[in-house]
């Protein structure tokens, strides 16, 4: 009868232990991890670049960096590029072969759930410079000389701006994915400042169709691969 | 009374419009250049009445001669927009003559339709020059002989 007790007593006592352990939390995530490193090439800028009267190399490389523990805080993304480009036909009534050559770099920061396993978008900004040089052929009808040509040309041109973008990522697999960018940009600087009596900046690396306004936008392809987790 | 159809009106617009474009322009691909070479007789200073016996008066890269017998003075001297300088080469029967007027150059953007027009001004004289009395001025040059 005691031993009968007893055996109660220590059952009673096993599962109260058993059941006063503490379980440790499992480990769960709310959502999927993100991409660390994510490098890439604007596809449409080389396209582009060669299309309406254009031609010339322009290679522009990506680079993104989202911490993958912090799905909340904004990505890093940057881009380095370069661009010759050269416009054969007319572009004013007697000007041809406008021609643009330079680098540029953009930094900035991007919101929103970049998930690199599953359609994502982001919405960011971007500072945003360039360093180039433009020139044209000039044309004049010059009676007694004939027709002469007269090379303008300016070097060491700087250009600043802002660009508000939004990203559309839709994954390839394999690492691969696909964003449609679009972009809206402000240059709020310009050195040496174009006088009046100079042709406008008609395109600027990076910025892409400025003319003599300051606003310039587009959309653009790249073609990204995620590195890591 | 008939009233003008409304595509003669549309015509008429689209004629007003070009007129007003082509006279925004001008004619800006001809540059504005120094006018006139005088020749003057020393002493007493006073024109020529006819011109110098050149026979070939041209200007280097230029074609064509720019002497005229009929002609006391060469009008609309033309310069080259490719350099800073012109060169003119003065031959007579027995001598050669050389002149160089050099300038600045401005090139003016004028708009997206009507392009560029190329200025020039700040004329004055320059070597080679072989004649010994030249004035400069911004309409004109005078050579005294």
């Amino acid at each position: 009868m005691i031993s009968r007790s007893l055996c109660k007593l220590w059952l009673l006592l096993a599962a109260q232990s058993v059941f006063s352990q503490e379980v440790p939390p499992l480990k769960t995530r709310t959502t999927p991890p993100a991409g660390a490193w994510i490098v890439g090439i604007d596809v449409s800028r080389m396209l582009l670049n060669n299309a309406a009267g254009y031609s010339g190399p322009y290679l522009e490389g990506i680079f993104k960096y989202k911490n993958p523990d912090r799905t909340r805080q904004p990505a890093f993304t940057a881009a380095l590029g370069y661009s010759r480009t050269l416009h054969k036909d007319t572009l004013y009534q007697n000007m041809v072969n406008y021609r643009v050559e330079g680098w540029y770099v953009k930094g900035g920061l991007e919101f929103g759930q970049l998930n690199p396993d599953q359609f994502s978008a982001t919405f960011g900004a971007q500072v945003v410079a360039s360093s180039f040089t433009d020139s044209g052929d000039f044309f004049f009808k010059n009676g007694y000389f004939g027709t002469e040509t007269v090379v303008f040309r300016r070097a060491k041109l700087f250009r600043m701006g802002v660009e508000g973008i939004s990203n559309l990522y839709f994954p390839l697999g394999c690492g691969f994915l696909i964003n449609v960018q679009s972009r809206l940009a402000y240059i709020f600087l310009t050195n040496p400042a174009p006088a009046a009596s100079q042709p406008p900046m008609r395109y600027t690396p990076g910025f892409g169709l400025t003319g003599r306004g300051d606003i310039s936008g587009g959309i653009s392809l790249q073609v990204l691969y995620r590195f890591g987790k | 009374m008939k009233q003008p159809s409304t595509g003669t009106g549309k015509k008429l617009a689209c004629i007003a419009v070009l007129l007003l474009l082509a006279g925004c322009c001008g004619n800006n691909n001809v540059p504005v250049r120094l006018s006139t070479l005088r020749f003057m007789k020393s002493p007493p200073a006073a024109r020529l009445d006819t011109m110098p016996a050149f026979r070939r008066v041209h200007a280097i890269g230029g074609n064509g001669n720019l002497a005229d017998s009929t002609r006391r003075f060469i009008t609309a001297l033309p310069m080259t927009l490719v350099a800073d300088q012109t060169t003119y080469i003065f031959q007579s029967a027995n001598r050669t003559d050389t002149l160089t007027i050099s300038y600045r150059r401005r090139l003016e953007f004028i708009s997206r339709i009507c392009g560029a027009e190329m200025r020039l001004d700040n004329f004055r004289l320059s070597q080679p020059t072989t004649f010994k009395k030249v004035t400069v001025s911004e309409y004109d040059i005078q050579i005294t002989l």
